[in-house]
Parts: structure tokens; C-alpha cells; sequence
């Protein structure tokens, strides 16, 4: 069964986690009761913090990216069947996976063992 | 205020919780503080403080770690009201008379609505290449462009074209399964507020205001999405925290 990946905040401020401590982060500066303090602690120095674009405004840019995602799925779905070998390597690496849950290193797949576990799924 | 008082360390707040006499939990505040209980006679709320002295002039990512482990700290055991990061009053006398006794009513409002209830954010993203097949499969405006694109790679109209239309696909996908993964979270909890996901194959960010004791509930909710979803969506669940989007903006308008 795929557990969602689960934080907790206490957890991973420690562990410096990729997308997860930018989160805790960003919802301090973001988010609490607005008082009307005396003085709010200026901000600069946070310039460390990666906060990733929030609404993606539509561009050309973005587009050419869009563009080029289509592409990538072209090149992985054309001509590079894949091989038993593949196959199971990906539901193995799922499987261990699941286990983990919480860790923070689990929480990005890549591409092909995705695309490889989704095809096992299919012919089974 | 007066020139004469700058004597006082300043007070950093934190949070604001119930008057109880509970002590304080033991980790130490920005700048390595340490925390104190304040509050006004026949108050029911108090203000978890440190003396600001200790904040170096620039403030660090240490810092906001050091104020969301007080804050983390403080909602494993007890209801909490978090303070945007960095609210400092020039003393603890002048918190009170302004915070805490100006606003008694509406703090005493806020702390009974998060009573017993935590937040818990779900951040949820497209799998690129699942949500790119199923775009690809089912609009044939973007298998058109794709068609053109292969033929042309160097062709930069198309390719912004078939970005423009996939574009489009993916925001129509979007906003159906960020409404559907809130439908089902609404169930499970007493609140959400649903943000923009992060990313071009960001879905959303929804933050849920759940009682304790339906944790487990919402928790269980959100492994059986991420199951019916698995190799389309992510699903990334952050907490429990203090209920921060719940508590978001001015007293006014929230209290």
C-alpha cells in the first residue's frame, strides 16, 4: 500500500529535508496571528530560504518547459522497451519504498522506475 | 515610548495560550532566550515570551528554526495561538496593555475556536510523467502540437503552442483534483484553506484543522487518496502544527 510521505515538523527541521523544511519555513513567515507589535524582526538574512514559485504565472517560459515535458515522455515511451530486469527493479525499489515512509530522502521518484513500476502494474 | 525606557530587552512573543499554570515546555527561545509565561490579572490567556535582547541584528534561518521548535514545543501539549515570526514589543508591561488586555476578548475567541485542534498541511503534486500521459492521451489539441513539434523541433512557435494548450490541460486537471482531494479532506476535519501547489506539477496546498482526537481519522483519509492515487499524485503531509492558517492576518479580522 503507498503511504503518504509524513513529516513531522519537530522531525526533519534537524535533518534538513529538500522540500520540507522550505514548507515549515514558509509558513512562518507567511502564516500566525498578525499583532500590532512595537517592532516585527527585519527580514533580511532569510535570503538562505528557497521558497519555490507559488502560483506559476503561465509564460513563454513555462510553456517551452510544458513543451519539453512532452518531449521527455516521447523519448521514454519510444524506442527503449523495457527489459525484465527493469520492470522488477521497479517494483522493488516501490516496495521498499512504502516502508520508509517518513523519511525524507523517499519522497522523490525518479522518472523511469515510475513510468517502469506503472507498465508492471498494467500487464499484471 | 519614551526614550528613557529602552532599559527593557524587549518581548519577543510567540504564542498565546490558555492560562493554566502548565509549565513551560524545556527548549529555549531565538538567540538561545529563555521562555517566560506572561500574562494580566483575571486574564484566561497568556503570552509565551522571550526577552528580544538575545536576536542578533539580522535574523537567520536559526532563528525561525528556534521560534517554530518553541511553537512545535508548545502544541504537542497544550492549545496554541501562533504569532507571526518576529512580533517584538519593546516590554513585557507594554505586551500586556497592548496584546493581551486591549484584545482580551477577541484572544479568548481565538483560543476556544483551536481548542483541542492542531493543523496538519497535505501538499499534493502530479507524478510528471503519469499526469503527462494522460494530457497526452486525451487532448488531441496537444497530441496535434506534438505531432508538429516532432517534425519541427526547432520550430519555437509550435513549441510554444503545444506548451500553451498543454498548459491549459494540465490547469483544467488541476483545479478538478485539487477541488476533489478538499472535498474529501473537508470530511475528516473541522477546516481547510486550499493554496496554489508548488512547481509546474504542483496540485495544491491544503491545510486542515483537525480536533486530536480525529488525527488518525484525517491521517487514514489522506493514506487511502494517496492510495487510489499512486503513481498520478503525491501526497506530502506535514504536522501536527500549530494551527497557523487558521489564525492568519490581524486580530480584527480573525479574532
Amino acid at each position: 500500500m503507498t503511504v503518504a510521505q509524513r513529516y513531522v515538523a519537530q522531525q526533519y527541521t534537524g535533518r534538513g529535508g529538500p522540500s520540507g523544511l522550505a514548507d515549515v519555513l514558509e509558513v512562518l513567515l507567511d502564516k500566525g496571528l498578525v499583532i500590532d507589535a512595537f517592532v516585527r524582526v527585519s527580514l533580511v538574512g532569510i535570503e538562505l530560504l528557497t521558497i519555490d514559485a507559488r502560483v506559476v504565472v503561465a509564460s513563454v517560459d513555462t510553456y517551452l518547459r510544458f513543451a519539453e515535458a512532452v518531449n521527455r515522455l516521447d523519448l521514454l515511451q519510444g524506442s527503449n522497451p523495457k527489459t525484465l530486469g527493469d520492470i522488477v527493479e521497479g517494483g522493488v525499489e516501490r516496495g521498499a519504498r512504502s516502508k520508509a515512509k517518513g523519511a525524507v530522502e523517499g519522497a522523490r521518484e525518479g522518472l523511469s522506475s515510475k513510468l517502469s513500476g506503472e507498465r508492471a502494474g498494467q500487464r499484471s | 515610548m519614551s526614550q528613557t525606557a529602552v532599559e527593557s530587552p524587549g518581548c519577543y512573543v510567540y504564542a498565546l495560550v490558555r492560562h493554566d499554570g502548565r509549565p513551560l515546555p524545556a527548549v529555549t527561545g531565538v538567540g538561545g532566550s529563555e521562555l517566560r509565561i506572561v500574562t494580566v490579572p483575571g486574564s484566561k490567556v497568556a503570552a509565551v515570551v522571550s526577552d528580544a535582547d538575545a536576536l542578533p541584528e539580522r535574523v537567520r534561518r536559526t532563528d525561525l528554526l528556534a521560534h517554530s521548535e518553541v511553537l512545535q514545543a508548545l502544541v504537542a501539549d497544550r492549545d496554541v495561538v501562533p504569532i507571526r515570526f518576529g512580533s517584538v514589543y519593546p516590554s513585557d508591561d507594554e505586551m500586556c496593555g497592548e496584546l493581551l488586555a486591549a484584545n482580551a476578548g477577541p484572544l479568548q475567541r481565538l483560543l476556544a475556536a483551536v481548542e483541542a485542534k492542531v493543523e496538519m498541511q497535505v501538499k499534493i503534486g502530479y507524478d510528471e510523467a503519469a499526469v503527462t500521459t494522460e494530457i497526452v492521451a486525451s487532448d488531441r489539441h496537444v497530441r496535434k502540437m506534438r505531432d508538429v513539434v516532432r517534425v519541427a523541433p526547432a520550430d519555437n512557435g509550435a513549441r510554444i503552442e503545444l506548451g500553451r494548450r498543454f498548459s491549459a490541460a494540465l490547469d483544467a486537471r488541476r483545479s478538478e483534483d485539487a477541488r476533489q482531494a478538499t472535498r474529501r479532506l473537508e470530511r475528516s476535519c473541522e477546516a481547510v484553506t486550499v493554496s496554489g501547489g508548488s512547481g509546474d506539477f504542483g496540485v495544491a496546498k491544503i491545510a486542515c484543522l483537525v480536533s486530536r482526537k480525529k488525527l488518525r481519522k484525517l491521517e487514514e483519509a489522506i493514506d487511502r487518496m494517496a492510495d487510489g492515487q499512486a503513481g498520478r499524485m503525491t501526497f506530502e503531509v506535514l504536522g501536527p502544527l500549530p494551527p497557523y492558517s487558521f489564525v492568519s492576518g490581524p486580530i480584527a479580522e480573525v479574532g
